[in-house]
């Protein structure tokens, strides 16, 4: 049984938690700039990786608030667990970040609020 | 099988009862099982047959759960030449493998996938033409 320490209530079994999966997946603004299949890796393609993972979690059980966590998906440890809409700040954690592939599709980058005609989303 | 608790089970041969299960809610490597899934299991066996709490657990295992969005396999050609992809058979494996081995011979064989595997190509989740089977492992969710 995962011990896991919501940032509100403290330690918690983690039958108390759902997972929310692939953190830091960025919804496209300029969605009809790019093609299907660049905007099925925002919607359909996710990450798997043997180490390090940057996923969300939610402590349904309890205070019902999500935050993120880095997970090791070998051994389960939590590494970090920081606040929804933050990026991680330890070195595994943000390696993880800049690493993933995901950093490098279309989809990402027709997130950013200027690659939206205008600048506004 | 209950389709109002989650568990399945059936009786060996030698008398053993054989129940299963759930996946974690994580991605795991772990290559070892975990105390919730077995624990909510026999919640479920204990309230449809009680008399199962007299048992002693023997052996438990895991194995991997490949899942897509939609639940449904990959049977696809790729970009790469000679390269094909017959997995993501999550919680269906098992009792569809004779007829995916078929399907998937006849799209090596031809290069080309016949009527009943086409559906299953990668691309599907470019097209969004999913395939929903979160039903079909039949176990209560």
């Amino acid at each position: 049984m995962l011990l896991i320490d919501c940032p509100h209530c403290g330690p918690r079994d983690e039958t108390e938690f759902s997972c929310g999966g692939e953190a830091h997946i960025a919804r496209p603004l300029a969605e009809n700039s790019i093609t299907d299949a660049e905007f099925a890796e925002y919607l359909f393609w996710r990450d798997n990786p043997k180490g390090v993972f940057l996923e969300r979690w939610c402590h349904d059980a309890g205070c019902r608030k999500w935050f993120n966590a880095a997970r090791d998906t070998v051994s389960h440890a939590f590494l970090e667990i920081y606040p929804m809409g933050s990026l991680p700040k330890s070195d595994a954690g943000k390696a993880a970040y800049a690493g993933s592939w995901r950093r490098k599709t279309a989809s990402e980058a027709a997130a950013k609020p200027s690659s939206v005609k205008g600048g506004k989303a | 099988m209950s389709n109002a608790v989650h568990m399945y089970i059936s009786q060996s041969d030698k008398g053993e009862m054989v129940l299963g299960a759930g996946v974690d809610k994580y991605n795991s490597y772990a290559q070892r099982g975990s105390f919730p899934v077995p624990e909510h299991m026999i919640a479920a066996a204990v309230e449809i047959f009680p008399i199962l709490s007299r048992l002693r657990m023997l052996r438990h295992w895991g194995g991997i759960v490949d899942t897509c969005p939609d639940a449904s396999p990959i049977i696809s050609k790729t970009d790469v030449k000679g390269l094909y992809f017959n997995c993501g058979w999550g919680t269906g494996g098992f009792k569809a493998t004779p007829g995916s081995g078929h399907v998937f011979a006849d799209l090596i064989a031809n290069d080309q996938p016949n009527k009943i595997a086409a559906p299953y190509a990668l691309d599907r989740f470019q097209t969004g033409l999913l395939i929903d089977e979160h039903g079909a492992a039949g176990v209560a969710h």
